[in-house]
């Protein structure tokens, strides 16, 4: 489980908040400037639309104040009265106010230059009409009829000039005006092709602002089924933003992370205590081992047998026949006893070892104890660790019925049964509680009594071995009425 | 799982800038183009030291249009600007009042057909008076104060039209009418070595067999010429075998009555100018000929003179311009000057 960190980009370190914020911003900031410059523009148009006529106006203009002059002076001719003159002083001024606006270079342009040959004409009218009205003051009468004649007809001519000038402008302000037409359903299309592509860059816009929220959380999604499949070693993805999603998923990481780590914890501590308790039990088996062979070494076998055998040798010279059968079974029992160091024995050694035990016993407590057995034939040859049989024996000889008043018997049965063989033990000795039993079995009960006068081997040793060597468990059963009842080991051999 | 590409805002935002940039560049491309189209006058207009005016008698006429190109071209080198005035009152007013408004509006030279009329001189007159020069062009008003003349000698115009017509009299030619307008002063002189030529060529047995007529269309009304052509065609009587023109107007008026009363082969008509119309007839041999002033030399040779009079103070009286002769053979030459002209 690993995730690369890398460096959030811009939308990574904005939260959800400020980046949905951020995108209603962006696409409505959008359109509201493309709205404003179109509705600019057109506003712009429409203006330009509503002057494009401005020309023909002031033209228009131009003429009624040109008229007013005429009349005017007329008026003066015909009445010289003062209002008159004042109107035509007047008339003139407004007209050359209006004249100045006129163009006065020669241009390269039809209507420019008419502009100018009006202007001039204009000048050279109002020096006529001037002429007309000093003449008319002084009374010379000639003069400003031949002078108002003149400027009659220069009055006509600039008539003329601008009316031409008037169409050529209403001409040239239509071309203009059918141009700023056509520019506004061109902007209408135009403005139409805008929307549609900012509305589509909005769109994608949205959707990869929106992607930057939703995607992180579908990956999250992935990695938390793939943690509820079990699969703790997923790779986290790479967490592409700072948000709430980015938190969310850090935490995701750091709880399956820790979860993990819990588990090859637990594993862990899990083995050990399987190791330590193999090693345990190992340890006894040792304890156990070295404790035999300590009380094997306690004699020197060889030294004995020898020393036995000559006590065998010297009571046969002496002719103490029954002297030299006992030593002669000891020597047989303890040889049979160093033997069984090396392993494993059949049936029939171990029934012989149990005879040479008892057989002594009988010596040593003359004949107190009542053996009995009886032995299915052909089964002399099934193996089974060494040293079992006697130790049963010795157990049921020292804590069966050493103690009692009655006369103490042990029966020995071997009888085969289904796939192994049973061998039972029993004797009218005092008898076990269950609990007893119980703790015999469970190996609770460390045979401390037996020390001094035994064999050295105990039950728990004799069970131990029994399951090692065959693998299982259960091989020996105590069965006791309770105290004074007797009781009956009984061993099961597995065989062929 | 695939991370989400963060570049891909920064692509978008990038697209976006490009449309908008390309958008805005469109929008001003297009609105420039408005602009332009709207204050081209004030943007391309050329700022002129002198103003010249061409009075025609006739502004729509391909001669007059020449002209007034070829004089137009001469000027702007010179730094001047000519302007064609001629169709401000749909043809109310004359050239007279043309002039009269010329000298008002105050302009620094002045180029006209004179009409041979009094007032013309007057006003020819008048206009010097307010320092305004006058060149006259194609036929003179020597009585008048112009500058200087641009044009034909009226001796030389005669005997180039006498050695064209001797070309198309044969056998049968019985009758030559000359049509003339009325008012010129040289048109008598024009028409005597016209006929002088004519009579000193012809062989002593045809002398006298062959009517020379000359026909003055009185400048009355706008539209008698035609009425006066077609009169000559309508009567058999006086259908003249050969049919002399003076101007460009009369010559097409000529063709189409000739084509109209069926004459074709029967009447031959000198035209003038190198119209599209002469120039067809031409080449398909229904007129045999026409004579062509080089309009290109008229009007550069006003302006000249007219420069020249503002310079100096003075110019030659006269500047001639060479005549052409128009034929089946060279037709195909006059067309491709005339496209050169008009391109």
């Amino acid at each position: 489980m690993e995730r690369r960190q890398t460096q959030p980009g811009l939308t990574g370190r904005l939260s959800i908040r400020s980046k949905l914020i951020l995108t209603f911003a962006l696409t409505a900031g959008l359109m509201l400037a493309v709205d404003i410059l179109l509705y600019g523009v057109i506003n712009r148009t429409m203006n330009e639309l509503d002057e494009v006529y401005a020309t023909n106006v002031s033209l228009n203009e131009l003429t009624e104040c040109l008229e007013d002059i005429h009349g005017t002076i007329l008026e003066y001719l015909n009445t010289k009265s003062s209002d008159s003159l004042e109107d035509y002083y007047r008339n003139v001024q407004d007209f050359r106010d209006m004249q100045e606006r006129l163009n006065d270079s020669i241009v390269d342009n039809e209507r420019k230059i008419l502009e100018k040959n009006i202007r001039s004409m204009s000048e050279t009218y109002l020096g006529l009409a001037d002429e007309t009205i000093q003449a008319k003051r002084g009374r010379n009468v000639e003069s400003y009829k031949a002078a108002f004649a003149e400027e009659s007809e220069l009055y006509q001519y600039i008539q003329t000039a601008i009316y031409c000038l008037n169409s050529m402008q209403f001409r040239h302000n239509s071309d203009n005006y059918q141009i700023l037409r056509d520019s506004l359903s061109y902007m209408e299309i135009l403005g139409t092709l805008v929307m549609v592509v900012v509305a589509v860059i909005n769109l994608l816009i949205l959707f990869l602002l929106i992607r930057t929220i939703t995607e992180p959380l579908r990956m999250l999604a992935r990695s938390a089924d793939e943690v509820g499949r079990g699969n703790f070693d997923i790779r986290f993805p790479e967490a592409p933003s700072r948000d709430e999603v980015g938190v969310v998923t850090d935490a995701f990481e750091k709880m399956v992370r820790s979860i993990r780590e819990y588990i090859d914890k637990t594993k862990e501590s899990m083995e050990k205590e399987q190791k330590m308790m193999e090693r345990e039990l190992l340890m006894e088996t040792h304890l156990k081992d070295a404790q035999l062979r300590y009380l094997q070494a306690q004699i020197n076998p060889h030294f004995l047998f020898n020393s036995l055998n000559a006590g065998a040798q010297l009571a046969m010279m002496e002719d103490a026949e029954k002297t030299s059968i006992f030593i002669e079974k000891m020597a047989d029992f303890f040889r049979y006893n160093v033997r069984s160091s090396e392993g494993t024995a059949t049936l029939a050694e171990e029934l012989e070892a149990v005879d040479n035990y008892v057989y002594i016993l009988n010596v040593r407590f003359s004949g107190e104890i009542h053996f009995e057995k009886r032995v299915a034939p052909g089964v002399e040859d099934v193996r089974l660790p060494s040293m079992i049989l006697q130790p049963v024996v010795e157990n049921a000889v020292n804590h069966g019925i050493r103690e009692v008043e009655w006369p103490g018997c042990i029966w020995l049965t071997v009888e085969r049964e289904e796939g192994c063989l049973t061998v039972s033990v029993r004797d009218n000795g005092q008898g076990m509680t269950q609990e007893r039993i119980r703790e015999v079995l469970e190996g609770w009960v460390r045979d401390e009594t037996g020390q001094r006068d035994s064999t050295g081997i105990g039950l728990d040793n004799v069970i131990s071995r029994l399951e090692l060597f065959f693998g299982q468990k259960g091989l020996l059963q105590i069965y006791s009425e309770g105290p004074g009842c007797g009781t009956e080991v009984r061993l099961k051999i597995p065989c062929g | 799982m695939k991370p989400p590409k963060n570049h891909a805002v920064y692509y978008a935002l990038a697209a976006l800038a490009a449309v908008a940039a390309l958008t805005f560049l469109g929008w001003r491309y297009y609105m420039h183009g408005i602009e332009k189209n709207r204050l081209n006058e004030a943007a391309d207009a050329r700022t002129y030291r002198r103003h010249y005016v061409i009075i025609p008698d006739d502004s729509a006429s391909p001669l007059w249009q020449a002209i007034y190109e070829s004089a137009g071209a001469a000027a702007e080198e010179k730094d001047a600007y000519v302007e064609l005035l001629g169709d401000w009152a749909a043809g109310d007013y004359t050239p007279l009042s043309y002039v009269d408004i010329a000298i008002a509006a105050q302009v620094d030279g002045i180029i006209i057909r004179p009409d041979g009329s009094a007032n013309m001189r007057s006003a020819i007159d008048a206009a010097d008076a307010a320092g305004i020069p006058v060149v006259t062009v194609i036929d003179d008003d020597t009585a008048s104060s112009r500058k200087s003349f641009v044009g034909f000698n009226n001796y030389q115009l005669g005997s180039a039209y006498g050695r064209e017509i001797l070309k198309c009299v044969d056998d049968s030619t019985q009758r030559i009418a000359v049509l003339f307008k009325s008012g010129n002063a040289g048109n008598e002189l024009v028409f005597r070595s016209l006929k002088a030529a004519i009579e000193d060529s012809l062989p002593e047995e045809r002398k006298g067999q062959i009517e020379i007529q000359s026909m003055t269309i009185p400048a009355r009304n706008t539209f008698d010429a035609e009425e006066v052509i077609r009169d000559l065609f309508k009567d058999g009587d006086t259908r003249p075998d050969i049919l002399v023109c003076m101007n460009e107007t009369d010559s097409e008026s000529a063709y189409n009555a000739m084509v109209d009363y069926n004459q074709v082969g029967s009447v031959d008509i000198i035209g003038y100018y190198q119209s599209d119309t002469i120039l067809d007839a031409i080449e398909k041999g229904i007129v045999p000929m026409a004579l062509t002033p080089d309009t290109e030399q008229m009007g550069r040779y006003s302006i000249d003179a007219l420069e020249e009079y503002h310079t100096m103070g003075y110019t030659s009286s006269y500047m001639s311009v060479d005549l052409g002769v128009i034929t089946q053979q060279n037709v195909d030459d006059y067309r491709e000057n005339g496209t050169e002209q008009e391109r």
